[in-house]
C-alpha cells in the first residue's frame, strides 16, 4: 500500500509550491497532474516561455517545476475516486487504477473560465481566451485568422496584449465590462492599493492596446455568435444600443475564471457562495483545510484569488500539513508562515478591486433565451430546464434527473454553474441557499477495463 | 475512418517560423510533424479545419476544442485505437495513431 504523508492533486502553482515547502520539511510528497507537464494554467510552458510571456513568477515557477519534476511527480494522472478516508484512485494515461492512502490530500485543481452560455457559442471557432493563451505559452502557436476577443475580465486583456506582442493584430476587442462611474472607481482604490504593481501593470497593458489602435468597443452587450459548421460572424450591441456585426473565423471568449471544485464537490466539503467573486468555494479554515479533515485547498480551487495568492495558500497548507504530521511545532509553523500569510493578505486584500472592476457580463444564464444550449454535452436548452422546473424539479439533481443536464461526458464541469443560476432565478432562490447538483465517482470517464486492472500493476 | 486533411478553410492556428515541429505522429494515415511536448490538441489545431475537427455523439453537431483545460470535452479524438481520449490532455508521442470521431454516435 503506497500511502506518502502528502497527496498533492493539481501542479499548478499552489499545488508546486505547497509540494517544494512540504518536500524542504521532510514530507513525501506525490504530486498528480492530468496534464502532460507540470504548472497548471499559469506556469504552463514557464520552463521555456515564449518571448514576452517570462517575468519574475515565470522564473520563480520553473524553478519549483524543476523540484517537482525531480521528485515524485505524476503526470498525465487522474483522481478518480477519493474517498472520505483518503483513499485516492489514480490512473495514468491508460493504465490501470492505483489506490493512494495518503495521510493528508491538498486538493490543488485551480481555476477553470466560467461558462458562457452565449448564443452560438457551442460553434468551431468559439473558444475560452485562456485556451488561446495556452497554446501560445505551451506550443508559441497563433491564431492564424481574423480574431476577435470578447468578455471581460484582465485575462481578456492580457491575451490581447500577449498576441499582438506575438505579432498578431486581433480584429476588435469587444468587452462588456460596464461603465463605472467614478464614485464607483474611487470606492475600488482602498483595494487597489494593497498590490499597487498589478494595477501598474493593468494600466499598462490598457495603454499598450490602446497605442497599437486595436479598435476596441467597451460596454457591448447581448453577443451572438453566428456561422453555418464553424463562426462566421459575432454580432452584439455597442455601448449606444446600436447593433453591430463583425466577420471573425476565431471568437476568443472570457468571463472570469471560478474555482474548480470536482474534487471538494465529491468530498461533500462545505461551501459558501461568495457574492463578489460570484462562485461558490469550499470553506477552509487560515491554512486552507476544508469541512473535511486532513483534505485541504490551495489557490483559486479555494476562491480565486490568483497566482501569487495561489504560491502563498500552497506554503501555508504545507506548513499545517507539516504541523498535524508532528514535523514542527507550532511556534516554528507559525514563524515560517508570517511571510506567506502577510503576502496572502495582500493579495486577497487587493482582489475585490478586479471582482469589482471585472463583474461577470457576458452571458447571465438566468436571461438566456429559451433555444440557449446550457449543457453542451447533452444539448440541454434554458427552456427544457425552466420546463422541467415547472414540472416540480426545483432542486438540482431533480433537474439533472429529469432533463440530463450535468449528466454527459463533462460531468457537469461546463453547466453546473449555470444551471445553478437558471434554477434559483426560476425558483425565486437566493444561489447561496441552493443545494448544487452532486458530483460523483468517477471524476473523469474511464474505460471500465481500467478500473477493472486495479492492482495488477 | 481516413479523411483528407481539409486544406481549406484554414486551419485556426499556426506556428511562428522559429518552431520546428519533429516528432512524427500518424494522423488518419498521413504523418504530421509535433512539437515535442505539444498535445495532440495543440497539434491539431493547427491541421484541422476546426469545422471538421469532432462531431458530438448526441445531436451530430460540429465542435472543436473549446477550453484546452480539460473540462469542455469537445476535443475527444481516438488515440492509439482508444476512443474519446480528451485531446487537450495529452502529449503527442512518436508513432502516435490519432484519428477524429466524425460519427455521429459512432464512439460513445
Amino acid at each position: 500500500m503506497t500511502e506518502p504523508d502528502l497527496l498533492i492533486i493539481g501542479g499548478g502553482i499552489a499545488g508546486l509550491s505547497a509540494a517544494a515547502t512540504a518536500r524542504d520539511l521532510g514530507l513525501s510528497v506525490t504530486l498528480a497532474d492530468e496534464r502532460p507537464a507540470p504548472g497548471g494554467n499559469i506556469l504552463a510552458g514557464a520552463e521555456a516561455p515564449p518571448k514576452g510571456i517570462a517575468s519574475a513568477l515565470t522564473r520563480r515557477g520553473a524553478a519549483l517545476i524543476a523540484a517537482a519534476r525531480a521528485a515524485d511527480f505524476r503526470p498525465a494522472t487522474q483522481a478518480l475516486r477519493i474517498d472520505a478516508d483518503l483513499a485516492v484512485q489514480l490512473v495514468t494515461g491508460t493504465g490501470p487504477v492505483e489506490t493512494l492512502h495518503p495521510k493528508r490530500l491538498l486538493l490543488a485543481t485551480g481555476a477553470v473560465e466560467r461558462p458562457v452560455p452565449l448564443p452560438g457559442a457551442t460553434l468551431p471557432g468559439v473558444m475560452m481566451a485562456g485556451a488561446a493563451q495556452l497554446l501560445l505559452k505551451t506550443s508559441g502557436a497563433l491564431p492564424a485568422g481574423r480574431t476577435i476577443l470578447a468578455g471581460s475580465g484582465p485575462l481578456l486583456l492580457l491575451v490581447a496584449r500577449q498576441l499582438l506582442a506575438a505579432g498578431v493584430r486581433p480584429v476588435a476587442l469587444v468587452e462588456t465590462t460596464p461603465h463605472q462611474s467614478l464614485g464607483q472607481l474611487v470606492a475600488t482604490l482602498p483595494a487597489a492599493r494593497h498590490a499597487p504593481g498589478l494595477v501598474a501593470q493593468g494600466a499598462g497593458m490598457t495603454l499598450a492596446l490602446r497605442r497599437a489602435g486595436v479598435p476596441w468597443l467597451r460596454q457591448a452587450s447581448a453577443l451572438t455568435i453566428q456561422g453555418t459548421g464553424r463562426v462566421e460572424t459575432l454580432r452584439f450591441h455597442d455601448a449606444k444600443g446600436r447593433a453591430q456585426e463583425l466577420a471573425a473565423d476565431l471568437v476568443l471568449l472570457h468571463d472570469g475564471v471560478i474555482p474548480q471544485d470536482q474534487a471538494t464537490r465529491l468530498l461533500h466539503c462545505a461551501e459558501d457562495w461568495h457574492p463578489g467573486r460570484q462562485a461558490y468555494e469550499p470553506r477552509a479554515d487560515l491554512w486552507g483545510e476544508t469541512s473535511r479533515a486532513g483534505v485541504f485547498v490551495a489557490g483559486d480551487c479555494a476562491g480565486v484569488r490568483g497566482a501569487l495568492a495561489a504560491e502563498q495558500a500552497g506554503i501555508l497548507a504545507a506548513l499545517q500539513i507539516a504541523h498535524q504530521l508532528g514535523r514542527i511545532d507550532a511556534g516554528k509553523r507559525d514563524a515560517l508562515a508570517r511571510e506567506p500569510r502577510r503576502l496572502l493578505d495582500r493579495q486577497s486584500a487587493f482582489r475585490p478591486f478586479l471582482d469589482a472592476r471585472f463583474p461577470p457580463r457576458l452571458a447571465d444564464p438566468a436571461g438566456a433565451e429559451e433555444s440557449q444550449v446550457i449543457c453542451r454535452c447533452e444539448g440541454v436548452t434554458a427552456g427544457a430546464l425552466r420546463m422541467a422546473i415547472r414540472q416540480g424539479a426545483t432542486g438540482a439533481d431533480q433537474l439533472k434527473s429529469f432533463t440530463r443536464c450535468g449528466m454527459g461526458r463533462c460531468q457537469g464541469r461546463s453547466c453546473s454553474l449555470a444551471m445553478t443560476r437558471i434554477l434559483a432565478s426560476e425558483t425565486g432562490t437566493a444561489m447561496e441557499d441552493l443545494r448544487r447538483q452532486g458530483v460523483r465517482a468517477p471524476l473523469k470517464p474511464v474505460p471500465l477495463g481500467q478500473i477493472a486492472q486495479e492492482g495488477e500493476a | 475512418m481516413t479523411q483528407n486533411i481539409a486544406p481549406s478553410p484554414p486551419p485556426l492556428f499556426r506556428l511562428p517560423p522559429d518552431r520546428r515541429p519533429d516528432v512524427p505522429v500518424l494522423f488518419e494515415g498521413q504523418t504530421l510533424l509535433a512539437l515535442k511536448g505539444e498535445t495532440v490538441a495543440s497539434l491539431l489545431l493547427r491541421h484541422v479545419d476546426a469545422g471538421a475537427f469532432r462531431r458530438e455523439e448526441r445531436r451530430g453537431e460540429a465542435r472543436a476544442p473549446l477550453c484546452l483545460m480539460g473540462v469542455c470535452f469537445d476535443c475527444l479524438v481516438t488515440i492509439d485505437g482508444q476512443d474519446n481520449q480528451q485531446a487537450c490532455l495529452i502529449a503527442v508521442k512518436p508513432g502516435m495513431r490519432i484519428a477524429r470521431q466524425l460519427t455521429a454516435g459512432g464512439a460513445l
